[in-house]
């Protein structure tokens, strides 16, 4: 009975502090990330790379669109950076006159690149999110103009959907066979894999859900006026679906992104619902694991996928999707973390910026925190030694992997 | 000369004890919960009358809230309430001793004394547990209704641990090691409360609720250093 | 005759630091009644914790019937009524809870001691404990005690708190129910004067070590109060005398108190160079006096 006590008492100990002292660690030293920012110049077809830290002028290169770098890279000043890239800054142009008529041989205008100006972002964290599988419906041809919030939810089960008017909490049982029957009549095989889609009357339009089905097939369905809209989005052969995010930006060309199993992503274009493939060289993406974002312009698309070991940046041609940039940008360890290398053998943590969940996860593995895991080893068995103490003894066993997360429990639990 | 074994009266009458005991840390229990979940549940009834009950399912699904927010540290308060109205009282005046000198397995004894407890926060939680349950299933779909009571489930983890480590903190004589324990119990404690996020702990309710019972033993290891005289 | 209680060689320090006792040894026969009496911090209430469990000793045995301390069987605890400085346990219980629930515990339980011993302390059965004041508490204490009709007693400080009234009326009431029903005591007490209406045997610890151990009537007979007056008055006290304790400067002259015999008195005397021409030897009046005598007055 004590010794189990005594088992648990330390495990408990062990844990907390393997996860507390690293936090705590990281709290004490905060390191600002300087992640860059990049953009796409389709008139020198160069990255522009910014970096700025707190309370310093932001530094700007411009670097070659494929296997460039920031060291070789041109330094130039803001005003430069914001002509080369008009489809970020042309409010800026167009406050002192710069804007010119055409770029890249197509006609601008403030209003034209308002218009193709889009924004998008997903990060694991949203993708790896607990649902309680309810989704809700908007109504996305509004009898007034405006949106409004939806009036039904619905859950998806082995064999169709199933409406809920939110007001009663009871089930829709005729919107519920109407969406069932077109959606099976267009192939759809229930349980659904995947739902993406964003409720909010805050947006100019609504595209509804873009759902994946159990085989891994890719349909756009929405409500219109009451009634099922299903359209199966077309995709090269043999790719099953795996992450699909609806998309509705302002010029409406792209209803969204996509991923298949093989981890590559796809645009769909609005246009004949078509998944078209991204190109890039190592472009593959697991959404369940790292970020996306999407700035989308009249010129280009940029892509930023960051994950665990960094950011790659690519470039795609607006209207071809062809790759015309690629940079990454390799995860720097700071000095700060090095350091924590030689004392933490090992990390615990609960969190993580990867995703919404809360489970241990042990990390950041690290032989150079062997030397210290044997000086407090010895400590503590001298220690032990000279009070003829066994659970100091079993404690100096176990400081050598565990370093001073067993240390600190044995010297401060130990009987007196 | 008369001999016993430990007997069912025994046990009756330390849980009799317990339950006079903390008679008064139950109630205020169950009325701050009470309180609490009442205003919980006013709170979803106001967002209902002036935004329908439309805005409760969007806010829910599109923003990760289940509305539960204000009784998120009331099961942990409990737990503390009951476990040192509890074991307070053995720390006084030597009761302690008086406890264990009675005709009973020790071990026994300190579980029947802490089934007291779990037993009463186990009633206070399933109370609320089950209201917000059943006002939840009223407005909201039964998927939704888990969602919320899923949701709660670490809380209420939260609030066993804080019980059992109050407990072992009372039990243990020494003061230095009190505090330590003290600390780890916020250390284990805070664990249940750094993701926000609905359903993030679903994954690990099961090895959680293992981990919360076995922190009994925390509190025979208390009590057996106890025996040993390592009292301040 | 059977031994309730056995110490065989215990030893015991404060932490790793200063000596409590050395091989301290000593039997409590059945049907006796032993006085623990030292002065505070000479391990009175260490003692008892160790015979009930509750410190582990750094050396030496217990037995309790017979039985390893550390390994008392419920059933053999059941036979031992435990009193510490008077604390009732649960104050939030009132006269009758208190009287109910240890009776479930008890197979001799004996709910008329109780009662008659509630009676004189003019409380209703309702009244809570928490209530009381200090001394009422304690007389519910000792109550609880005898209703337990147990074989051996152990009373750490039982008179604290008590009023001089009720402090007689229990050490009446104890000695009668020891002597008619055999039980055995074990008790210390800040008292001293208790003691003497009641123990037969007691022992008086000092820092460190025993000073003695025997019956309180071969204690009151055998120790000897000596007076004398000094040769000068630089004359040095007897200090450091085996056999000789407390030597003091008196209002008539010098005291010290001895167990041994006038001659052999005055020959250990002689030899530090202290004529004590006036040497007299007076009896002890109490067990206060003979305890002040050994232990000294600080």
């Amino acid at each position: 009975m004590s010794k189990l006590s005594k088992i648990i008492l330390y495990a408990v100990a062990i844990t907390v502090l393997s996860w507390f002292l690293p936090w705590l660690y990281a709290l004490l030293t905060p390191s600002a990330s300087s992640d860059p920012f990049c953009a796409f110049s389709p008139i020198s077809s160069q990255w522009i790379v910014s970096r700025s830290a707190p309370g310093e002028k932001p530094v700007i290169t411009l670097v070659d669109a494929f296997g460039g770098n920031e060291s070789s890279g041109t330094r130039i000043p803001v005003s430069v950076r914001d002509s080369l890239a008009p489809q970020l800054y042309y409010r800026q142009l167009v406050a002192h006159d710069l804007l010119p008529d055409t770029i890249a041989g197509k006609a601008v205008s403030a209003h034209e690149l308002k218009t193709h100006e889009a924004f998008f972002t997903c990060s694991p964290r949203e993708t790896n999110k607990v649902f309680p599988g309810i989704w809700l419906m908007m109504e996305s041809m509004p009898v007034r103009v405006e949106l409004s919030d939806p009036k039904e939810g619905f859950r998806i089960t082995d064999n169709g959907i199933e409406f809920i008017r939110i007001s009663d909490n009871t089930v829709n049982s005729d919107r519920s066979r109407r969406f069932t029957e077109a959606m099976k009549s267009r192939g759809f095989r229930f349980p659904a894999k995947d739902l993406s889609a964003n409720i909010t009357s805050q947006k100019t339009y609504d595209e509804g859900y873009l759902m994946i089905d159990s085989e891994g097939k890719l349909f756009h369905i929405k409500q219109r006026g009451g009634r099922p809209y299903v359209a199966i989005i077309d995709m090269p052969e043999d790719v099953i679906a795996s992450k699909a995010f609806i998309w509705e930006e302002s010029d409406r060309s792209i209803l969204g992104l996509m991923t298949d199993t093989e981890n590559r992503p796809y645009v769909i274009r609005s246009d004949g619902h078509k998944a078209i493939p991204l190109p890039s060289e190592n472009g593959k993406i697991d959404p369940r694991r790292e970020s996306i974002m999407v700035m989308g312009s009249l010129f280009n698309l940029t892509v930023r996928y960051t994950g665990p070991d960094g950011s790659r940046w690519r470039a795609f041609d607006a209207d071809s999707l062809r790759l015309i940039g690629s940079i990454d940008f390799p995860r720097v360890t700071s000095t700060v973390s090095k350091i924590a290398g030689y004392v933490f053998p090992y990390t615990l943590s609960m969190t993580s910026s990867y995703d919404s969940l809360a489970y241990p996860r042990i990390k950041n593995f690290s032989l150079k925190a062997l030397p210290l895991g044997l000086l407090l080893a010895l400590t503590l068995w001298i220690m032990a030694a000279r009070r003829k103490d066994k659970t100091m003894k079993i404690g100096a066993l176990l400081t050598l992997p565990l370093g001073i997360f067993a240390f600190l429990p044995f010297l401060l639990l130990g009987d007196e | 000369m008369a001999t016993t074994s430990h007997t069912p009266h025994m046990t009756k009458a330390i849980l009799a004890k317990e339950i006079l005991k903390t008679r008064r840390a139950f109630w205020c229990s169950l009325g701050l919960t009470a309180f609490f979940t009442i205003y919980a549940i006013l709170g979803i009834n106001r967002v209902i009358t002036t935004h329908g009950v439309e805005h409760v399912w969007l806010i829910m699904l599109m923003k990760d809230q289940t509305f539960t927010d204000s009784i998120k540290y009331v099961p942990l308060l409990c737990g503390l309430l009951v476990g040192l109205a509890q074991m307070m009282p053995e720390m006084q005046q030597n009761r302690l001793k008086l406890t264990l000198h009675l005709p009973c397995p020790q071990n026994r004894l300190l579980m029947t004394m802490l089934a007291t407890g779990f037993g009463e926060l186990t009633v206070i939680y399933l109370i609320q547990f089950v209201a917000i349950g059943v006002y939840y299933s009223r407005i909201i779909a039964p998927e939704m209704t888990c969602y919320v009571l899923f949701n709660t489930l670490p809380w209420y983890l939260a609030g066993y641990t804080a019980y059992f480590f109050s407990a072992a903190v009372c039990l243990e004589g020494k003061w230095k090691r009190r505090m330590i324990l003290a600390l780890i119990a916020a250390g284990v404690v805070t664990l249940y409360f750094i993701q926000p996020m609905p359903g993030a702990y679903n994954g690990v309710l099961l090895p959680a609720i293992v981990v919360t019972l076995l922190l009994t033993w925390l509190c025979i290891g208390s009590i057996v250093r106890f025996r040993q005289g390592l009292i301040d | 005759m059977e031994n309730v209680i056995s110490v065989k060689n215990l030893t015991q320090r404060y932490g790793r630091g200063r000596l409590i006792y050395e091989n301290l040894s000593f039997d409590v026969p059945k049907g006796s009644i032993l006085g623990l009496l030292g002065k505070n911090g000479t391990g009175k209430t260490t003692t008892i914790n160790i015979l009930m469990g509750f410190l582990k000793p750094q050396g030496g045995e217990c037995r309790i019937f017979g039985e390893e301390i550390t390994r008392l069987l419920p059933q053999s605890r059941s036979r031992i009524a435990l009193l510490l400085e008077g604390h009732v346990q649960y104050s939030f219980m009132t006269i009758s809870q208190i009287e109910k629930f240890y009776s479930n515990f008890y197979p001799a339980w004996n709910r008329d001691a109780y009662y008659g011993l509630m009676e004189k302390l003019r409380v209703s059965p309702g009244q809570k404990i928490s209530s009381m004041s200090n001394g009422q508490r304690s007389q519910v204490a000792l109550g609880l005690i005898l209703a337990q009709n147990a074989d051996l007693l152990v009373l750490d400080d039982f008179s604290l708190g008590l009023d001089p009234g009720y402090r007689r009326l229990f050490v009446d009431y104890l000695r009668d129910f020891v002597k008619s029903e055999n039980k055995t005591v074990f008790m210390t007490s800040h008292i001293i004067q208790d003691l003497e209406r009641l123990v037969d045997d007691c022992i008086i610890l000092d820092y460190g070590k025993i000073l003695t151990h025997q019956p309180v009537a071969d204690l009151m007979r055998n120790l000897r109060r000596y007076e004398y007056v000094a040769a000068s008055a630089d004359e040095p006290l007897p200090d450091n005398i085996e056999g000789i304790y407390s030597p003091r400067e008196g209002h008539d002259g010098r005291e010290f108190y001895s167990f041994l015999p006038q001659d052999e008195t005055r020959r250990r005397l002689a030899e530090k160079g202290i004529a004590a021409l006036s040497l007299s030897s007076h009896h002890v009046e109490s067990l206060e006096d003979a305890f002040i005598g050994l232990t000294g007055r600080y």
